[in-house]
């Protein structure tokens, strides 16, 4: 391609306002502070640091966000995104990207390192005789560790004659999980951990950076709506609610769950360990009957009517967590996704590869549960027949919708016929496993799948590319190639949806600002010069296009199917 | 098998070798240009200035798109045209044939006939070269002047403040951009100009001389105002590249002169795009249109006419869109900046936001002319189709709420707007229900009059 024969810079010109240097300030100093305490210091008293590190994150934030836009009029303002280190991958995003990733790396595989003071002791170590019983060990090890905040026993042998082997003693948190203790003290009653640091930092930079993003967009009321909807989402729905229930109703712990996090993102769901919670849970408690219906039913009803009505942005940018993450921390890196079509390619194949592994894992994990056990949770009962018979008509629904999308649509998308025979491949396992009896129906054992996935999928792409390269590959890393719930919500918006983004008739001049700033790549401007709507799988519906459209030409609408896609373009004044 | 040579690879150029691929699979499209080897939009040249995007995306076709619909890309400067025996000469000694030559060599920005008015730091802002230079220019630039109002004065006047850079813009007229837009229109974008710090206005001012020794250091306009300066801006109008035709026998006048079928006077020679003048305009058009939509749709009527299949280039309905700093502008249909004596005008202006919108009407039968609007986004294909339906006033404003084009959740001020207007008029229209605007569009609402 072309490029300007000249290197372009524009650091000279660029300086500070006195609100971005005090802003700085404050957020650098209350980071300094979780810095501190990520390299391992213990604060005490750790309520006043941590609330000196939010509060000066926060009013940091606030005074940085009135520092950029109070001077400036309303509108459009991405003066110097290209020329700044931190949002053109510059070295301060490959700092940031790799300090992110290692954060990751360390939260999900390294969390003792945070402060999370777990210890194995065998009865020798503990000088505890190994004929003592689980509740005189549990006892004996008490007395050793009164601020222990945790205890459970491995015990040998049979029945009656068990023997102690060994303690897991979790002591009390330090470092960095420690300053997050008062805040985990307060919303649940008890002790921070890994999880709750991530949930605590994670929604409180939804939180402040949304803010900003309010302030930036404020002349722009799709972006202030969506913005104070995904912020009320995380902040409630995610953080603050699950906490509080979960706390008051310690024998119904699907509370403590995310209600708005729906299979297959939230993959925990149809796994054979939560039928098993479900169970035992809903013999005392209705919230595991409805916890089940409502998972089952936010899947297969609310999902594919509300995306049918509204696409698929109702989730993706209005609600959802990792969304709402992109959406604020992420603002500043949407222009970074590639807009190559090549890489259009790689993300097609890509992300519903991933949809067909969520689904042969939780299939995998199900299958020999219900063959096994007669499934209960209050008035639903699922006999190992009723889930066969089930699922195969479930997967022939699917199959039918698959070979419907490929009927009605133009260019003949062959992926469709690829998930169709997939599905059927997966229906046959199942009636070969319920013909011969093999509960194991796809070759090895729903642990191993259930920790794969977990492995590839819920920790590595999620978290570690998906947030830890923001600066460098763009905000949506996971949302584009990954999120097997993006793919599912997006084959109904490509071929079965009242949403589209219209192109207002001739007035496209091509500039690209469109493509630029659309972080799930999408080539926008190619569709807009034509005069086409912009109807595709990936859109989350953010509405940025449309507001750095310098020249009013894109909406996001719903509207009837009939002429939604216009397959020969043309546009408005030449005729 | 045609062999067709494009010179130039703007907008209208491209567009062209597009639609012929489009219609022939089989004839052979060369486009030459010297400013890039790649299509890419002038218009966001500003936006690679202000850091917004780079300038490969500026580029609308990833390279593979030449290769694949077989348009080959010279990088070169067409020297000469020899209409009589069909060939270019280049400036690297080739010889290119061709069956049929279509000139889409644009237009270059006017400069002053004043001494100095070749000084380092004074330019114009059209090409790649120029954004460059620009660049360039900018590097320890600390205050500029940008002289001439109008779009490309607005434009380089935005993009010089983004760096911080004190510019002072002088322009000739009392209000702004009176030679096209009303007074209404002009003092709403003056009153915003006054919100952007950096800025500084010289209204009713002209540039008198340009002062520097190799670089320029001020420049004194004719009141007698100096205003120092390392940067000037010229933004006072833009004039056809139409040399190349002229010395090979194309009849000239402002542009390269051309039918309604975009030939020029010499057979198989063809012109689109900013280098052209039209020696006859319909619908109240101009005969020079240098906007980037005429170009685009020359660009798509030409490719018909020149694989024989001869089609007028009839652009219907004028319509055109702009960005004054943070001001979106559209227009559809002629608005004048004075009335004609069987126009009626409604002006209504939000009172605390910058939303203008601009009707004007015939005064006997009520039929509309056309709309200035800024601040709000209006339908194209709704408008177009009214304009060439020639509907009245009463269906634009009762149908307003439809025809707004803002993103979900704006407000149309439908009613304030509608409520306003039977107030002036004394007229008593009802506000319709918003509705699927694709409805709007195939029904057949018959004019009430005309």
């Amino acid at each position: 391609m072309d490029n300007l024969n000249i290197s372009v810079t524009a650091k000279a010109n660029y300086k500070l306002t006195a609100g971005q240097k005090i802003g700085l300030a404050m957020s650098t100093i209350g980071l300094f502070i979780l810095l501190i305490a990520w390299a391992g210091v213990t604060f005490d008293p750790a309520w006043l640091y941590i609330s000196l590190s939010l509060g000066l994150m926060l009013v940091g934030i606030a005074t940085y966000t009135y520092g950029t836009y109070a001077h400036e009029t309303k509108g459009i303002k991405n003066n110097n995104v290209w020329f700044r280190s931190l949002t053109s991958r510059g070295s301060l995003a490959w700092a940031g990207g790799i300090l992110l990733t290692l954060f990751y790396i360390q939260l999900y595989y390294f969390s003792s390192t945070l402060g999370l003071n777990n210890q194995t002791l065998t009865s020798e170590e503990l000088s505890i005789p190994i004929t003592n019983s689980e509740e005189s060990a549990t006892k004996l090890i008490e007395a050793q560790y009164p601020t222990a905040l945790d205890i459970s026993i491995s015990m040998d042998g049979v029945e009656d004659a068990q023997t102690f082997k060994s303690a897991k003693i979790r002591l009390q948190n330090t470092g960095f999980i420690h300053l997050f203790d008062p805040v985990s003290k307060i919303l649940r009653g008890k002790a921070a951990d890994q999880w709750f640091l991530y949930g605590t930092l994670y929604t409180f930079v939804i939180l402040f950076l949304g803010l900003k993003f309010i302030v930036k967009y404020r002349h722009n009321r799709y972006q202030l709506i969506r913005t104070i909807s995904v912020i009320f989402a995380q902040l409630i729905f995610a953080y603050f609610l699950p906490m509080i229930l979960e706390s008051f109703f310690t024998d119904s712990p699907s509370l403590g769950k995310d209600f708005k996090s729906i299979w297959p993102l939230e993959y925990n769901f149809a796994t054979a360990e939560t039928m098993k919670g479900l169970e035992a849970e809903s013999v005392n408690s209705v919230s595991g009957t409805f916890y089940f219906v409502w998972g089952i039913f936010l899947f297969l009803i609310f999902t594919p009517i509300i995306t049918y009505f509204v696409g698929k942005r109702w989730y993706c940018s209005w609600i959802c967590g990792c969304g709402g993450l992109a959406e604020t921390a992420g603002d500043s890196f949407r222009h970074l996704s590639s807009k190559k079509e090549s890489v259009w390619k790689f993300e097609r194949i890509i992300i519903h590869s991933v949809m067909v592994f969520a689904l042969v894992m939780s299939i995998g994990s199900l299958y020999p549960y219900f063959s096994g056990n007669e499934f209960k949770v209050g008035f639903i009962k699922i006999t190992s027949n009723g889930y066969f018979w089930g699922s195969l008509v479930l997967i022939a629904l699917a199959m039918t919708g698959l070979l419907y999308a490929y009927k009605q649509s133009k260019s003949k998308h062959k992926f469709l016929l690829v998930g169709t025979t997939i599905l059927a491949g997966i229906a046959v396992l199942i009636i070969i496993g319920k013909a011969t009896g093999n509960t194991q129906i796809f070759f090895t054992d729903s642990k191993t799948l259930k920790k794969t996935y977990g492995f590839f999928i819920g920790a590595a792409f999620s978290g570690i590319a998906g947030v830890g390269f923001y600066p460098i590959l763009g905000n949506r890393v996971w949302c584009r190639f990954g999120c097997p719930m993006a793919g599912y919500m997006g084959i109904f918006q490509r071929f079965k949806s009242k949403f589209r983004i219209t192109t207002n008739g001739g007035q496209c001049i091509s500039c690209g600002n469109c493509s630029v700033y659309c972080e799930q790549g999408i080539d926008v401007r190619a569709y807009a010069q034509k005069g086409e709507n912009i109807i595709r799988s990936s859109c989350v519906g953010c509405g940025i296009c449309s507001a750095v459209c310098p020249r009013g030409v894109l909406k996001l609408e719903n509207g009837p199917e009939e002429g939604r896609i216009i397959s020969e373009p043309k546009i408005t004044g030449s005729h | 098998m045609t062999n067709i040579v494009i010179i130039g690879n703007g907008i209208a150029g491209v567009t062209a070798a597009r639609h012929i691929r489009k219609i022939s699979s089989d004839a052979q499209i060369t486009i030459i240009s010297s400013e890039s080897k790649y299509f890419f939009s002038r218009t966001a040249l500003m936006y690679v200035f202000m850091g917004h995007m780079k300038f490969e995306h500026t580029q609308p076709y990833e390279e593979f798109f030449w290769g694949k619909n077989r348009i080959n890309l010279i990088q070169d400067h067409v020297e000469k045209i020899n209409p009589e025996d069909s060939s270019l000469n280049l400036k690297t000694g080739e010889i290119l044939k061709y069956d049929k030559l279509i000139i889409a060599t644009g237009s270059k920005y006017n400069k002053f006939d004043l001494p100095n008015s070749d000084l380092k730091g004074v330019q114009g802002m059209y090409s790649k070269q120029d954004l460059e230079e620009l660049f360039e220019n900018t590097q320890d630039c600390k205050s500029a002047a940008v002289i001439g109002g109008g779009l490309i004065g607005v434009e380089l006047a935005e993009m010089l403040i983004s760096r911080g850079i004190e510019t002072h813009f002088v322009v000739r007229e009392k209000t702004f951009w009176s030679g096209v837009l009303p007074e209404a229109e002009g003092k709403m974008i003056m009153e915003h100009f006054k919100k952007h710090h950096h800025l500084h206005m010289h209204y009713e001012e002209e540039l008198a001389e340009i002062k520097g020794d190799n670089r320029v250091t001020s420049v004194i306009t004719k009141k007698g105002t100096e205003i120092n300066c390392s940067v000037v801006g010229l933004s006072i109008g833009v004039s056809a590249n139409k040399k190349l035709a002229e010395e090979c026998g194309i009849e000239c006048d402002k542009g390269i002169l051309v039918n309604e079928y975009l030939e020029t006077n010499l057979p198989n020679i063809f012109a689109v795009g900013d280098c052209v003048q039209l020696k006859d305009a319909k619908d109240g058009r101009r005969t020079i249109e240098q906007v980037w939509y005429a170009g685009r749709m020359m660009g798509e009527a030409i490719a018909p006419t020149v694989l024989g299949n001869k089609k007028e280039y009839n652009p219907g309905p004028w319509f055109n869109s702009a960005k004054f700093f943070d001001i979106e502008y559209q227009t559809y249909g002629i608005v004048k900046p004075k009335l004609e004596d069987n126009e009626a005008e409604f002006v209504w202006q939000h009172p605390t936001e910058e939303i203008l919108l601009h009707f004007v009407f015939d005064k006997e039968n009520k039929t509309f002319i056309g709309i200035n609007n800024f601040g709000l986004r209006l339908r194209h294909d709704l408008m177009d189709k009214w304009l060439r339906d020639k509907q009245t006033i009463q269906i634009i404003l009762e149908n307003f709420e439809t025809v707004c084009f803002d993103p979900e959740f704006h407000r149309a001020y439908g009613k304030d707007i509608l409520n306003a207007y039977n107030e002036k008029y004394n007229t008593n229209y009802q506000m319709n229900k918003k509705v699927w605007w694709r409805n709007l569009l195939e029904k057949n609402t018959r004019p009430v009059h005309g």
